[in-house]
């Protein structure tokens, strides 16, 4: 049976198990539309206020339920306002979709209304695009980019569809892509022996956990492999959540914001065993200074990454849950119970330092951290947490105490503010049974704030909590310690966010002082809707402790 | 230290392949010295030749990240 290339379009998304999509119309796309009026009842179209939103949201949502999310918008401004998005969501490795509108296909090259070259445009943040020029094409483009979204290390693909395309006709047989690139063979035993016998031996061994472990699904082989080696374990941002922070051998976060002694004892260790995680410099800092006295264990599924920043003793190109399988049984059981009282005593110094001063204030504003420590006690440490970018970022990072999987989804590698809202978003609808709480700051916020208006429209009970302190946080702090206190153009006038949630009817609160916080946050996590609670916090405030940018991780600074 | 690498690679004949290949390059911050494109296998396949003069680590990643790209058939790297 003949159909429209829209059609087909539709009937491949819901081969692809497709439930959610996010986007926005316009003139290019306008035959898709079209088709989604009549296949309202097997895919759920969420209507944003801004395409950058609808990228967000499928990041959000393939996060969350660990599918590839699936946006859409016209051509022209509507595919280029995806591109922060399609960026994000590469270098977070991050599985979705973007499905474009194009000018009709004898139009292309001639400037024809709302034309933009979105394949060349996107040619670098993207794992794969593609344009489509023909009815027939769009089934087997579409298999095709569900494959590469999430083979390998999974990222951001493209479809560009020209408008002659959606309306021409064809015959659908949807066929799975079958490619060999996300077969990587059997595991080098010899490497795997390699790497036992390095912790084996190790006196010093150190495991740092990144977002491949839990995009592999392998949080609890990573546990194992810490308990039975008794390795201290430490987290990258995008990490967070594979272990839970209260497990005794989990010993922070690494990073600029990360905690003291899992960067200060990086340059201590003997042995490092990195999964799933790529040696950003945010984690590194001065590459001539890290981890010079260890032998470094690398498994990463992609195998660019292998020896791009840091040169490992043992390279592992491997799917994390598998290599950490194969390298478990090969494992002797130790302990390194001084090596690890070294943590011990780097928490006890930054605990008096840092960590008490910020979560039990005796006077003054409200600290961000004292407001993330009682959202973490009052949701037990099971709340998805989505975070925007900047001070509120780290902090919540820092003091939430994760105690389940895959609950902590920001924006890491481009750090692109105005993420959480959308995101949270996409995520609430693909774990609806989970409370999900985005925390933005005022300037993030209002980054993508027009998106209020899907979560009043589509009525997702989403938590929505706002550290407020009237300045771009991150910006001003590096201004006070790097640029001389000069605070040039870091200061927020900011609007009634009250009255702007009011004015979308979600339920919202102000809270200034100490003694209202615990009430608003209940209240906040009982409402049954969606509730914006905005926290007035100090203004002035420094994260710490830090890694200054450039310097080595030995030159963390408590304060 | 610097050193001409010859880079040939075997691809899918798609739409953008040298615009992908161009950008990866300027991405490494690395310059094409020589290039030569041959369609084989009627238009089906590009054959591409690249001469590259850069340190062997960066010619080392970038084929890697080539290697990633689903089009693409077959890379070599040869140092000249």
């Amino acid at each position: 049976m003949k159909m429209t290339g829209a059609e087909a379009l539709m009937k491949a998304l819901i081969e692809e198990q497709v439930e959610v999509i996010f986007g926005y119309p316009g003139g290019a796309i306008m035959p898709v539309y079209d088709a989604i009026y009549d296949y309202q009842d097997q895919l759920r179209h969420v209507l944003v206020r801004h395409e950058q939103g609808a990228a967000h949201a499928a990041e959000g949502y393939a996060r969350a339920s660990g599918k590839p999310g699936v946006c859409l918008a016209t051509s022209g401004p509507g595919a280029t306002n995806l591109v922060t998005g399609i960026a994000d969501a590469l270098l977070d490795s991050v599985p979705i979709v973007c499905i474009t509108g194009q000018v009709t296909s004898a139009l292309i090259g001639s400037d024809a209304f709302q034309e933009a070259d979105i394949l060349s445009i996107t040619s670098t943040i993207t794992k794969w695009n593609v344009q489509v020029t023909s009815a027939e094409e769009i089934a087997p483009a579409v298999a095709k980019a569900f494959y590469i979204a999430s083979m390998g290390r999974p990222g951001p693909v493209l479809i560009d569809i020209t408008k002659d395309a959606q309306l021409g006709y064809c015959s659908f047989d949807y066929k799975p892509y079958e490619g060999e690139k996300g077969d990587f063979g059997a595991l080098d035993r010899n490497l795997i022996q390699k790497a036992a016998d390095l912790l084996n031996h190790a006196s010093r061994p150190y495991l740092l956990v990144g977002h491949g472990v839990l995009i592999s699904g392998a949080e609890k082989e990573v546990i194992q492999l810490a308990e039975k080696a008794g390795i201290p374990l430490a987290s990258t941002l995008l990490g967070l959540s594979a272990c839970p922070t209260q497990h005794p051998l989990y010993v922070g976060m690494l990073g600029m914001h990360g905690n003291y002694g899992p960067n200060l004892l990086t340059n201590e260790a003997d042995v490092i065993l990195a999964v799933g995680m790529r040696f950003d410099d945010r984690v590194t800092g001065d590459l001539a200074n890290y981890a010079k006295a260890a032998k470094v264990i690398h498994i990463d599924i992609d195998g660019a990454e292998l020896g791009k920043n840091v040169r490992p003793e043992v390279a592992i190109r491997a799917d994390a849950k598998a290599a950490l399988r194969a390298l478990l049984p090969r494992i002797h059981p130790r302990r390194h119970t001084e090596w690890l009282a070294k943590f011990k005593g780097c928490y006890a110094c930054e605990y008096e330092k840092v960590m008490c001063k910020e979560l039990y204030p005796e006077s003054g504003a409200l600290k961000m951290a004292e407001v993330v420590q009682t959202l973490s006690h009052q949701t037990q440490g099971e709340a998805v947490i989505v975070t925007d970018v900047g001070q509120h970022q780290m902090v919540t990072a820092r003091y939430y105490g994760f105690r389940t999987s895959n609950a902590h989804i920001t924006s890491g590698g481009l750090g692109t503010m105005g993420f959480a809202l959308p995101a949270a978003i996409g995520a609430k609808l693909a774990v609806q049974e989970r409370v999900v709480v985005a925390v933005c700051g005022d300037g993030g916020f209002q980054m993508n704030i027009q998106e209020l208006g899907v979560i009043a429209q589509e009525q997702i009970p989403l938590k929505m909590l706002i550290l407020n302190n009237g300045y771009l946080g991150m910006v001003r702090q590096w201004q006070e310690l790097f640029f001389e206190g000069r605070y040039s153009c870091t200061h927020m006038q900011n609007p009634d966010f009250i009255k702007i949630a009011e004015g979308y009817g979600i339920r919202a609160r102000k809270v200034t002082y100490r003694e209202e916080l615990e009430e608003a946050v209940k209240e906040m996590l009982e409402s049954e809707g969606a509730y914006l609670l905005e926290v007035v916090v100090e203004n002035q405030h420094n994260v710490f402790p830090m890694v200054p940018s450039g310097a080595s991780v030995s030159e963390v600074r408590l304060e | 230290m610097f050193q001409t690498f010859v880079v040939a690679m075997r691809s899918e004949n798609v739409l953008g392949l040298l615009l992908r290949l161009s950008s990866l390059m300027s991405r490494n911050s690395l310059k094409i010295q020589e290039m030569q494109v041959l369609e084989c296998i009627g238009s089906r396949l590009s054959e591409i030749t690249l001469i590259v003069h850069t340190d062997a680590r960066k010619m080392e990643h970038l084929v890697k990240q080539l290697a990633k790209w689903i089009d693409l058939h077959e890379v070599h790297l040869k140092q000249e």
